[in-house]
């Protein structure tokens, strides 16, 4: 499904999106970084797919991926190929809410294993000893809840990736008086006091800070392995995440206080919580960008009313759902809901909207029974999907006797168990996590035997015309068999029932291999076939032809291979490939034109096409000198992209599957989307030589 | 006949070709840009010709058999036909000068 479909961007979101991350992790690095630069260099959206999600899980999949070091200088960097802004920065500009806070989780669980975190400049050059840096950093928040900085503001500067921190200090030191005596004479005393100064620091953005906040030790992002200590090391990177998060604290918090009220009491909170909060945190934001830029209060209202309409989707269809929106309680959420909804409008708490949101929580606690009740109904509501879920349970118990089809019907049941979670967000986030465990659960399934699945359903055979015998190479290279290409074909045959049957038959199948060939050396009956041949060559027409056919040499070919760079098929000058204007010459003389080239790949892998072939001069054979191939066919490429392929040729005659198998398996191997093209079967009447 | 002139003959006629997907002359030019008839070689073109008119006039030889690859020898025949229609037509817009032939010649 994935492989043969044609592939959009929101289809490999799609793919990301619920590919757990042991198999995004099998994915090339660069390709990961590129995917994830591709999305940093706009908005990113969350329309049908939550693609904030997608970025955050691409950044876990490169945190275990890379070392954690490597991780963190990537994120230094900019997008790759451009002049950004590092990656560090570009991500905290888009990502929001709890992705926000993830993101900031990840990057700190990768510099708590690095060099970066220890406060030693022996061996972290990222601290500064020269004093424009220290370490311990004086912090002060006086927020009840969160980690909000009163006495400091943090600038990225955009021409390095230093973040640049200016901080009031209140130190020790003397305080001049003057005072005037009646006769106007000017007396300066002095005496010892506090006086505030202004620092200005700069940081290396995985510079360690030591923390101290006596007043409130319990930051948002407390280190959490750093146990109850007094202080928390962190690197220099928070404060700025921080800095950006730290406008929503006026109401943001004081709101997120007051639906943890509501949701300690009733459970209702995941939704409410993590859907409805952040997305309120996304109109403040707004709206403070808008009043900055000095837009009419009607114009903001206007466009509020636009982000409004969205976030209260979620909510208010939970209440329809289970028809507690004419309840008491229900109604009581509603209003609840309804004062948010107003905050967000104003942007800010006054002591008028903490009074009614106070007392809207209160109503809507006092109701927590009904709103229990609610709950109940919107399990029924997720029961009413159970047998979907059946069904999906059924067909992982199949995975376990995986065939071809099992593999194809868990590609789709994993669409499947995806679409159910996007389309029904009102569902508990309890559920939707159970939904995407099962998922990763049946990823698992493959995960754990993908290598054996390839393995045994998708063996490297390789065929050559050496001598009058075909080789067929089955199972790791391990074990050699020979025969005729008829002889092949029936067991390919044969491969492929038993794969649908499961793969205890396919084992059993492959241990039973040499029952279908005649095992090296030739056998009697294979001999008396190549004898045979080789008396059709002696009678002159064959062996003639042949000998006109250029096989190129090893450097020779080397014009002709082609490489994947950055999802695109180029030549060896790094130019797009075309395949226009292709020439065929048949054996009468005649020139077709067409957008089809020849292409063969070796056992190793490598790509070989020409845009010209001609009849008893350059064929198929002529690339690898008629040695043995990995897939061979008609290509059509352009700018860079495969648009389709196919198994025409007639010196190799490889099965579709030999092509499908061996030539995605390299493309994908070297990144290239192999989800985009069409792949489609030649039957070739006679081959060619 | 020689065998030898029937495998070189069929050789040629065979070549990159799904005959099943031929089933009248316009398909010969189905999925192609176009084809350039003007450097057309006659004498192989004749060789062609004699062959596989012997070919069908002689329907009840097992080809497989010369040709050492599997062969239906009524897909064979059927296919011969629609060469040989092919060949004709391509000869004729030689010699009219229309060397550069397509799909779209069919079209009417």
């Amino acid at each position: 499904m994935i492989f043969t479909e044609a592939g959009t961007s929101n289809e490999l979101y799609k793919i990301f999106y619920y590919m757990p991350i042991s198999m995004l992790a099998k994915l090339d690095t660069d390709y990961l970084w590129g995917f994830l630069d591709r999305q940093i260099a706009g908005f990113i959206d969350n329309w049908r797919i939550q693609k904030e999600d997608v970025a955050v899980t691409l950044l876990r999949t490169l945190a275990v991926k890379l070392s954690p070091r490597a991780f963190l200088e990537a994120l230094k960097k900019p997008r790759s190929g451009t002049k950004s802004k590092p990656r560090l920065y570009l991500l905290v500009d888009k990502l929001d809410g709890y992705n926000f806070t993830a993101y900031v989780n990840i990057v700190w669980e990768a510099w708590r294993n690095t060099n970066y975190s220890k406060l030693n400049p022996a061996v972290n050059h990222a601290m500064d000893v020269s004093g424009n840096a220290p370490a311990l950093l004086p912090y002060k928040s006086n927020e009840m809840i969160g980690f909000h900085h009163d006495n400091a503001s943090v600038d990225l500067n955009k021409s390095h990736t230093k973040i640049d921190v200016e901080v009031d200090l209140e130190v020790p030191g003397i305080i001049k008086k003057a005072s005037f005596s009646r006769l106007g004479k000017l007396t300066i005393t002095e005496e010892k006091g506090i006086v505030r100064e202004t620092e200005n620091y700069s940081y290396d953005p995985f510079a360690p800070l030591v923390i101290i906040n006596e007043i409130n030790p319990h930051f948002i992002f407390k280190d959490q392995s750093g146990g109850a200590g007094e202080f928390t090391i962190l690197p220099a990177f928070v404060l700025f995440a921080r800095e950006e998060g730290a406008f929503w604290s006026n109401s943001a918090l004081a709101a997120e206080y007051a639906v943890d009220l509501l949701t300690t009491f009733t459970g209702i909170g995941s939704i409410l919580k993590a859907g409805r909060i952040f997305k309120l945190l996304k109109s403040g934001k707004s709206i403070l960008f808008m009043s900055k830029n000095a837009t009419t209060a009607t114009g903001y209202a206007l466009k509020s009313k636009g982000i409004i309409e969205i976030t209260s989707g979620v909510g208010n269809t939970l209440l329809k759902l289970t028809g507690a929106n004419k309840t008491e309680a229900g109604k009581a959420v509603s209003e609840y809901l309804f004062y948010l909804e107003l905050l967000s409008m104003g942007g800010e708490l006054t002591e008028a909207f903490q009074r009614v949101l106070k007392n809207a929580a209160y109503k809507a606690a006092k109701s927590s029974d009904e709103i229990i009740e609610i709950l109940e109904k919107t399990d029924d509501a997720v029961k009413k999907y159970t047998d979907d879920l059946t069904r999906l349970g059924k067909l992982q118990d199949a995975a376990l006797n995986l065939s071809i089809d099992t593999y194809y019907a868990l590609i789709h049941l994993w669409e499947t168990a995806g679409i159910i979670v996007r389309n029904f967000e009102q569902f508990t986030d309890q559920v939707k996590l159970a939904l995407m465990e099962f998922n990763i659960q049946i990823f698992d399934v493959l995960t754990r035997d993908i290598d054996e699945f390839f393995n045994i359903l998708f063996p490297r055979y390789s065929l050559s015309m050496d001598g009058a015998l075909e080789k067929v190479i089955i199972y790791n290279d391990e074990v050699l068999f020979a025969g005729t290409k008829k002889q092949f074909n029936e067991f390919a045959k044969k491969v492929n029932e038993a794969a649908k049957k499961g793969r205890g038959e396919l084992k059993k199948l492959v241990d039973d291999t040499w029952k279908y060939f005649d095992i090296m050396p030739a056998s009697q009956k294979a001999y008396k076939k190549s004898r045979s041949l080789e008396k059709t060559y002696a009678t002159g027409a064959k062996v003639d032809f042949e000998k006109k056919v250029k096989y190129l040499n090893k450097v020779e070919r080397k014009e002709y291979e082609i490489f994947i760079q950055r999802d695109k098929v180029i030549d060896k000058n790094g130019n797009l490939f075309n395949t226009k204007n292709c020439k065929s010459i048949d054996k009468s003389g005649a020139t077709i034109t067409s957008n089809k080239a020849i292409f063969v790949m070796s056992e190793t892998g490598e790509i070989f096409i020409s845009k010209l072939d001609e009849f008893g001069v350059f064929h198929h054979s002529s690339f690898l000198s008629g040695e043995k191939i990995a897939a061979a066919g008609e290509i059509i490429i352009e700018e860079g992209i495969i648009k389709y392929v196919n198994n025409k040729s007639g010196h190799y005659m490889p099965l579709i599957d030999n092509v499908k198998d061996n030539l995605l398996l390299e493309l994908y191997q070297r990144d290239y989307f192999v989800g985009g093209f069409n792949i489609k079967e030649e039957i070739i009447f006679k081959s060619e030589f | 006949m020689e065998n030898k002139r029937i495998i070189d003959v069929l050789h040629g006629v065979l070549f990159q070709i799904s005959t099943v997907k031929i089933q009248k002359v316009s398909d010969f030019y189905e999925g192609i840009d176009f084809i350039d008839v003007s450097t057309l070689k006659h004498e192989v073109v004749k060789e062609e010709k004699l062959v596989l008119d012997w070919i069908l006039e002689n329907p009840n030889i097992n080809y497989a058999e010369i040709y050492e690859e599997e062969l239906d020898n009524h897909e064979l025949i059927r296919y011969i036909k629609i060469y040989l229609e092919n060949l004709d037509y391509k000869n004729k817009q030689f010699e009219l000068g229309n060397y550069i032939l397509s799909k779209n010649d069919f079209l009417i």
